[in-house]
């Protein structure tokens, strides 16, 4: 299963995604691919790789909604995500657009599921704040977990 | 899109500009039939970067400024990178010139491709973006991702990773690839090259506006190569002059409406800098395969209508294609990474040709190598005045066309220039208005 953090590190909680992606990696959790990336697109890159993942689990910070650090589990079953009507930007799709478009060229493997993690502060230079801190640790529980009930089964 | 009625004078506000880089706005404005104005307003506050460097070390603008922009990254860590060699008479050596090449090439390849397949070609195909066109045409857009990801490889093999490479600095690189790790880029390449010559067919069949502008055409030319990573300015009046003239021969003004300086050429205003730019002056200077697929495209030796800017967008991928190969073909190991730089006061210039045209950096250090001055002109911003002019002629001729798809080619017309409004200043948005 291929792990993807989603995430500019220099952007406060934006990099929730990211640091969850480092964590997971210094855990090596078994049956575990772990990459990073600072904006959506990277995803679709890692899904035109010729390794072919049965599942992929994407952690990206989430816009504020008046409680920050809260961690979301989106799965495509459960009625997905919107694709905005109107992109804002072009050469930065976003996660909703990315998976769309990959979902669109039949690179999305069967398990999908975005984890989100509610940020607050996304200024220039700022560190995580304190509540993303927890929700990262509850966000690296949720996708050992994930992990780890996928290598079960299989 | 509104649209406030009156008997001879109307205005059209159109959110923002999607599949440009940034925000910003245009905003066009016609007066009984006759266009009067046309404005790229560009509306995302300064950045600054000019300022921030200021007092920062020599060692710092490759690094610092590839933050500006994450499409062009190793642009801005050339024109910096030459620069601050230039200040401090530092000469790099054969396998270092030749290994910025290779980084360049991949930006060129994940830049061109990400906009020839994901943000242009639904125009010209119908579409209002590319997840609706990939329901068509799956193969091509999956084309499009294989290209953008062979982009990536090169970049991160030769710049430690694929976005904001980390390897290159003043003096050359911190370490030189292995003939192997380059090897291993063989395969890749000559796929990508396959899918560029694919992609110069595809979008040489499209169909194109009858759209031709007398342009006055910018580029940096070389001894032999078609530019990249080097060379000193040549215009399409044939004036030529060094880099470190560009501040003689081109000048920057505050407008009203812009974040974004505008540029100006002695003696000829507005210009235009960019792939038609490069292709124009340097048709002689295409690898073989990139010039018989130009041939091929019926390119001929210029191209001045700026929606043919996809097919020498995609010509330019053969010859990164072609480029890149050249350098993994013919590299060694036991190479310098790269040479002592010493300090001392200058000042010094750069230019490289960006994906989107020519990147100019200046800067003037102290002593110490502290950075007391800094300069960046980037090519978005060079070329807005020239799209005005485009915008300009271009809705004078289509007035007849509803407003929606007026707008629709507005839009089109914009993004033949790839703006990268981010680098301008970054964030962009378009308005146009009828009055």
């Amino acid at each position: 299963m291929l792990l993807v953090g989603v995430g500019n590190p220099m952007r406060g909680d934006d990099g929730a995604g990211p640091e969850v992606a480092r964590r997971l990696a210094d855990l090596h959790v078994e049956g575990l691919v772990v990459a990073t990336g600072m904006e959506p697109l990277a995803l679709l890159s890692e899904l035109t790789q010729p390794t072919a993942y049965d599942g992929v689990v994407v952690v990206d910070a989430t816009a504020p909604r008046a409680d920050p650090g809260r961690v979301r589990v989106l799965r495509e079953s459960d009625g997905g995500w919107a694709v905005p009507a109107s992109p804002v930007a072009s050469h930065a799709l976003g996660l909703a657009e990315v998976l769309e478009l990959a979902r669109v060229l039949g690179l999305l493997p069967p398990y999908l599921t975005v984890v989100g993690v509610e940020g607050s502060c996304f200024d220039l230079g700022a560190d995580l704040s304190e509540p993303v801190r927890e929700g990262v640790e509850e966000a690296v529980a949720v996708v050992a977990g994930i992990a780890a009930a996928r290598a079960d089964r299989t | 899109m509104t649209q406030a009625p009156g008997p001879q004078t109307h205005e059209i506000t159109v959110g923002t500009l999607a599949r440009v880089e940034g925000e910003g706005a245009m905003r066009v404005v016609v007066d009984a039939g006759t266009v009067t104005d046309v404005q790229l307003r560009i509306y995302e506050p300064p950045r600054f970067f000019e300022a921030l460097l200021r007092g920062r070390a020599h060692t710092e603008p490759p690094d610092i400024t590839s933050r500006i922009c994450g499409i062009c990254p190793v642009a801005y860590q050339m024109s910096a990178a030459l620069a601050i060699e230039d200040a401090l008479g530092v000469v790099v050596p054969p396998e270092v010139r030749l290994l910025r090449r290779l980084l360049y090439c991949g930006e060129w390849i994940e830049s061109h491709a990400l906009h020839i397949y994901l943000l242009h070609l639904p125009d010209f195909l119908g579409y209002p973006g590319a997840i609706e066109m990939s329901a068509d045409h799956r193969d091509v857009v999956q084309r499009g991702l294989r290209l953008k990801r062979a982009g990536n490889d090169v970049m991160s093999v030769v710049g430690g990773r694929s976005v904001h490479p980390v390897n290159a600095k003043v003096g050359g690189f911190h370490r030189l690839p292995t003939v192997a790790e380059l090897t291993a880029l063989r395969p890749v390449l000559l796929q990508a090259l396959e899918d560029a010559l694919a992609t110069v067919k595809l979008v040489a069949g499209l169909d194109f506006p009858d759209f031709e502008q007398d342009y006055t055409y910018v580029a940096l030319r070389t001894e032999s190569d078609y530019p990249l990573e080097a060379g000193s300015f040549v215009t399409s009046d044939d004036v030529r002059f060094p880099v470190a003239d560009f501040g003689e021969w081109v000048t920057e003004e505050q407008v009203e409406h812009s974040h974004a300086l505008h540029a100006r050429l002695r003696g000829a205003g507005p210009f235009v800098v960019g792939p038609l730019a490069r292709y124009s002056l340097n048709h002689d200077r295409l690898p073989p395969s990139a010039r018989q697929a130009a041939d091929e495209a019926g390119l001929g030796e210029t191209c001045r209508n700026p929606f043919r800017s996809i097919v020498v967008r995609a010509v330019e991928i053969v010859v990164a294609c072609e480029e890149a190969l050249r350098v993994v073909d013919g590299w060694s190991d036991g190479g310098v990474a790269s040479v002592p730089v010493p300090v001392r006061a200058g000042v010094g210039h750069g230019a490289t040709e960006a994906p989107r045209g020519v990147l100019y950096h200046r800067y003037e250090l102290a002593e110490d190598g502290t950075v007391e001055h800094a300069q960046i002109v980037p090519p978005t911003s060079q070329n807005q005045a020239g799209i005005e002019l485009d915008l300009r002629r271009f809705v004078q001729d289509r007035l007849h066309l509803d407003h929606d798809e007026l707008r629709r080619q507005c839009e089109q017309a914009i993004r033949n220039y790839d703006p990268c409004i981010s680098c301008a200043t970054h964030f962009l948005d378009l308005t146009v208005e009828h009055r």
